[in-house]
């Protein structure tokens, strides 16, 4: 039987760009197996994904030496349509993908554009959703990021495909619903269909995987020892006892907060004090009220009863000007709405406190070799450094982060945790962070806090990280 | 947003989209008349009997204070002039019930009528992207304006500010989603050409929709012949 995909490749560089991102590249996917890709942000595995997919060169154009055969069948001169037939993917950024008003309709279209029978299409559609947790009816506005992750997945999965590649699928789903996923992508697998996942989340990945592929210097390595790579990449990170400054005045107190979308209380009456260098950590499920809360503590939405009292600066109106904002940092879970000024210099240097102080920031964030860089060239991962940069240059009293750690290889991670905890050392301010990724969250906070049904469910020191995460085992 | 206003069972596409044209069309004809209104009464009505009485009522509000106002405009520029008021009113009413087909059909049944015709799928999936794409686009407006106070940049007043923090930030997002979108739909297998493909929920003609056009019909054709019938009832004349 023919390996599902074989990459066989000496060389492939971006048009425009004179260095090869992949080089001397022998990749294989086998059926029946879950395959994991791994590496380092921006080293080439959105590539890799791209030109099993047909996206390279269809619509990315770049130079291409090598083969790429997909069942045995060199795929050179294949369009997207046909291969799609073969090959489902499934895309970061469920959002950006979905075109219909419901899951059943969104479902269907790719059925329909492979010519399925429309009753057969029904049956798809009713299995789909039955795997996926997902009812026919729903309105796609409707759904939950995790949801619509859920979604764009059952639609590849209802087209049929016996090879199926997943970009980043986790990167919005909470451990309960990324480990759920992980089990039907497994389950799948042993049916005998090839999935290839390229995630950073190796810690929830890796007792999944039957094959762990790593690229690194854009060629790609087969991981023999499994556990060594795991121990490797997915340790803890530990903050020290220096980074607990927590102070015994209040930064700010909240009081009966309540927010409500429609018919949806999302917080219900909620309290919250938060003290002077305080590092905080907002745990919960999809949904359950964390980015809210975040958004209404940033004076970005106001909330629909209750009341949050500052303590930062009294100089400080009720108003959200830019005052407030170099006073208040808030760091997007997406950092392409913060990212305007034509270099990453520029960027850092927009509203900073100080120039210097700025670009000594960018040294410690590893952007100095990308300051020249139009912001909006960047990776996803070296995106959210510079954003976080800008945000810490204005050197603000309360920090707000919002999964800052998305898109972060372990390295860049462990970089951006130690990174986090020395300015807080140094400009002692109050940091508030919302993260699904285990490996750091407990660094990045003194006490943390466990949000269920828009209200406080536990509160605890760093344990209850570990409590929150690990709730649920791995099967 | 707008799925709010979608009904059960609505009419064929066609037969909405021709209801709506007609509709304004037998407005702007009859505004001088009183069967101007009386054709949009009609018209209102029988959409009602249709199946459309739950987007009619809830629309009603708002058609009401849409035409209070601007009738209100109307009436003081003209200097008190209720003949032209009302005359103003008919086309306006007209533009509002035209309205009501369109608002009430979900955008995948247009899709789907319109391939199965035979339209270029480029076309119908262009136009079912777009009408999903509205409330995309003001979603991603307000996050930009949020973001843009983060870096401090709270007015759009101010031209470098507003160009660089506001549609920079816009443009990208709205780059990075059609590429996303485009890549979706190419992965999912769509192709521009014809053949090859099926339509999950085919969208047919039923004698309710041939029933609704026959009294469509009868309902604009007497407007439009009541002069000749002797049966004007121009504006004027009824407020004298």
């Amino acid at each position: 039987m023919s390996r599902a995909v074989e990459v066989h490749l000496r060389s492939f560089t971006y048009d425009g760009c004179r260095e090869p991102v992949l080089r001397d590249t022998q990749f294989h996917l086998d059926y029946g197996q879950l395959t994991l890709l791994s590496g380092l942000s921006g080293c080439g595995k959105s590539t890799l994904l791209s030109l099993i997919n047909g996206v390279i060169p269809r619509m990315t154009a770049g130079t291409l030496d090598g083969q790429v055969l997909v069942d045995g069948e060199d795929i050179a001169g294949r369009t997207m349509s046909q291969i799609s037939r073969k090959v489902g993917c499934v895309l970061q950024n469920a959002e950006s993908q979905i075109i219909h008003q419901s899951v059943e309709d969104e479902i269907a279209f790719g059925c329909e554009n492979f010519g399925v029978d429309p009753a057969d299409i029904d049956q798809r559609i009713g299995d789909s959703c039955a795997r996926l947790g997902l009812e026919r009816s729903w309105a796609t506005r409707t759904l939950s990021g995790g949801q619509k992750q859920r979604l764009v997945t059952a639609s590849t999965l209802a087209m049929g495909a016996d090879i199926l590649i997943f970009d980043e699928p986790l990167a919005n789903l909470d451990q309960s619903g990324a480990l759920e996923l992980l089990e039907l992508l497994r389950a799948l697998a042993r049916q005998g269909k090839a999935v290839l996942l390229v995630e950073h989340r190796l810690d929830v990945v890796l007792p999944y995987a039957d094959v762990v592929w790593e690229l690194r210097e854009g060629s790609a390595h087969l991981v023999a020892d499994k556990a060594a790579y795991l121990g490797r990449q997915v340790s803890v990170i530990r903050d020290t006892p220096a980074d607990r400054l927590t102070g015994s005045a209040p930064a700010l107190r909240v009081s009966r907060l309540t927010k409500r979308f429609g018919p949806r209380t999302v917080l219900d009456g909620l309290d919250l004090e938060l003290m002077e260098a305080e590092r905080l950590l907002l745990l919960g499920e999809n949904g359950c009220g964390k980015s809210t809360l975040l958004s209404i503590l940033a004076r970005l939405q106001r909330a629909d009863g209750g009341h949050v009292e500052q303590f930062l600066n009294p100089a400080l109106g009720k108003r959200a000007d830019r005052n407030w904002f170099r006073c208040v940092g808030v760091v997007y879970q997406n950092p392409n709405y913060q990212l305007f000024m034509p270099s990453v210099a520029d960027e850092l240097t927009f509203a900073a406190a100080d120039r210097d102080y700025a670009l000594e920031l960018a040294g410690r964030f590893g952007l100095t070799p990308l300051l020249e860089r139009h912001p909006h060239s960047l990776s996803e991962g070296q995106k959210r450094r510079v954003t976080l940069a800008a945000i810490l240059a204005q050197k603000p009293r309360l920090l707000l982060l919002d999964e800052p750690t998305v898109g972060q290889d372990y390295a860049g991670l462990r970089q951006l945790v130690d990174v986090l905890n020395e300015i807080h050392r140094e400009e002692r301010n109050t940091m508030i962070t919302i993260t699904h990724d285990f490996r750091c969250a407990a660094a990045l906070c003194d006490r943390a806090v466990w949000l269920e049904r828009g209200n406080l469910f536990r509160q605890g020191g760093k344990d209850l990280a570990e409590a929150f995460f690990f709730r649920e085992q791995p099967g | 947003m707008t799925d709010r206003f979608y009904v059960r069972h609505p009419l064929y596409p066609i037969v909405s989209i021709l209801t709506a044209l007609l509709t304004l069309i037998g407005s702007l004809a009859l505004a001088r008349s009183v069967w101007g209104s009386v054709f949009v009464a009609a018209v209102f009505v029988l959409l009602c009997l249709f199946g459309y009485a739950s987007t009619c009522l809830r629309a009603l509000p708002v058609i009401a204070v849409y035409l209070a106002v601007f009738s209100l405009i109307f009436y003081l520029a003209s200097g008190g002039n209720a003949v032209f008021t009302w005359q103003m009113a008919n086309r306006l009413a007209g533009v509002a019930v035209a309205v009501l087909p369109g608002l009430s059909m979900p955008p995948v049944r247009l899709t789907r009528c319109l391939t199965a015709l035979g339209c270029p799928r480029l076309l119908t999936l262009g136009m079912l992207i777009t009408t999903s794409f509205v409330p995309v686009l003001s979603g991603e407006i307000r996050q930009v304006r949020s973001a843009m106070r983060t870096r401090g940049v709270t007015s759009l007043w101010n031209a470098t500010a507003f160009y660089r923090a506001f549609l920079i930030p816009l443009l990208v997002r709205l780059v990075n989603i059609s590429d996303t979108l485009a890549l979706s739909v190419e992965t999912r297998g769509f192709v521009s050409q014809a053949g090859g493909y099926t339509v999950y929920h085919p969208v047919r003609l039923t004698g309710k929709d041939l029933c609704f056009a026959g009294l469509f019909l009868a309902v604009l054709v007497c407007g439009l012949t009541a002069p000749l019938l002797g049966l004007a009832a121009p504006v004027q004349g009824v407020l004298a």
